[in-house]
């Protein structure tokens, strides 16, 4: 950290400063950059843990998809491309104004910060939104797994094999399972990215760390890396 | 700026403007660009009459894609501690791992007899498939 070198004591590490004085540097850390990088590989473990948890998922995805390459071509077309498209969109940008809203964090502006949170918060609820049409469409259309699961009498299947009906009703039900983790993921989140955003907006001191918001943004980002994977795998099955 | 801050908060300024590296609008704006750029080669692709294992290499190849410039610029890796790669790299390597060994078993299962268990239950999908 090159404002070490501002502090002539730099023999003692105890004694190089690095923020304790200001609070931003618990005491247990040397100086601001080893707590942050501690901060971060805890950040890290968290979501190599979260990457195992939808991995299952992933994995159950994809060895249905290798056994009913038809069936998940044909359910994959009951879904809105376009919505999906738009959601995407939604996603990579709040992605943009998290970097953002982070880069606010690490040059303590907290008049953008809370912009870029806000922002942030807004691309959320328009995908959890977009969300709500569709899962809504879905249980119109008695898409929705279980007894009142109607795709065999559909129009789209009409005189098909039940074993299609059947699988693509696995389809969907990994669809709403990866979907719908997601969704929790994203309410997780927003709501930490509310709690955040309001502690911006009253100008509290517990933000001078731009670590926790950095940490938020890491999360955040994750969720967006599920959804690039999500999109493709469940609205782009081509028939 | 150092005019109405105090002497701890000007230490707290210059400590976390030397973890910022400077202002990256750019650069984000870049990886944004590129992120909505693989998203419509993956929508454009998907659209291409492309036999089914392959059609889904390539909507994989580009979400790897995308999600590696995430990784990198927006989550930070790329300026990142060394051990953080690793851990990061880490969890998709378990996560490869995971993967290999389960597709390992299914793509080699072969079956036996109609009497089995396993034989039984890939029957009829197979039928339904028309496939395997």
């Amino acid at each position: 950290l090159t404002d070490v070198t501002a502090h002539p004591a730099h023999d003692d590490p105890h004694l190089k400063g690095g923020g304790h004085a200001s609070g931003l540097v618990a005491h247990h850390f040397d100086d601001a950059e080893q707590q942050h990088d501690a901060v971060e590989l805890g950040m890290w473990c968290f979501l190599a843990q979260e990457v195992l948890f939808f991995g299952g998922l992933f994995l159950a995805y994809l060895l249905y998809r290798f056994k009913f390459p038809v069936s998940y071509a044909e359910a994959s077309g009951n879904l809105s491309q376009g919505l999906g498209l738009l959601n995407t969109i939604f996603l990579l940008t709040s992605s943009l104004t998290m970097a953002f809203a982070v880069h606010s964090a690490k040059v303590d502006d907290k008049k953008m910060l809370f912009q870029w949170l806000a922002l942030t918060l807004v691309l959320g609820l328009m995908f959890l939104g977009i969300k709500a049409i569709e899962w809504t469409h879905d249980y119109q259309e008695h898409l929705v797994p279980g007894t009142y699961f109607g795709f065999d009498y559909s129009e789209q299947l009409h005189g098909r094999s039940p074993e299609i009906a059947q699988h693509v009703q696995m389809f969907m039900y990994l669809y709403f399972c990866m979907t719908g983790l997601h969704a929790i993921h994203m309410v997780v989140g927003m709501a930490i990215l509310g709690v955040v955003a309001y502690a911006a907006l009253k100008g509290k001191t517990s933000l001078k760390n731009a670590n926790f918001v950095e940490m938020m943004g890491l999360y955040w980002h994750f969720v967006d890396i599920v959804w690039i994977f999500l999109f493709p795998f469940l609205y782009l099955i081509k028939a | 700026m150092s005019q109405r801050i105090g002497h701890h908060e000007a230490e707290a300024s210059r400590t976390t403007h030397v973890l910022s590296h400077g202002s990256p609008t750019k650069l984000y704006l870049l990886i944004y660009g590129l992120l909505l750029l693989l998203l419509l080669v993956t929508v454009g692709a998907a659209h291409l009459t492309i036999p089914e294992p392959f059609s889904f290499l390539v909507a994989l190849a580009i979400a790897v894609a995308k999600a590696v410039l995430v990784i990198l610029f927006f989550m930070h890796v790329k300026d990142a501690s060394r051990v953080t790669w690793v851990f990061c790299g880490c969890s998709f390597l378990w996560l490869a791992i995971m993967l290999a060994l389960t597709f390992g078993d299914y793509l080699t299962r072969i079956p036996v007899s109609k009497e089995t268990p396993l034989e039984q239950a890939s029957a009829a999908p197979a039928q339904a498939e028309g496939s395997h």
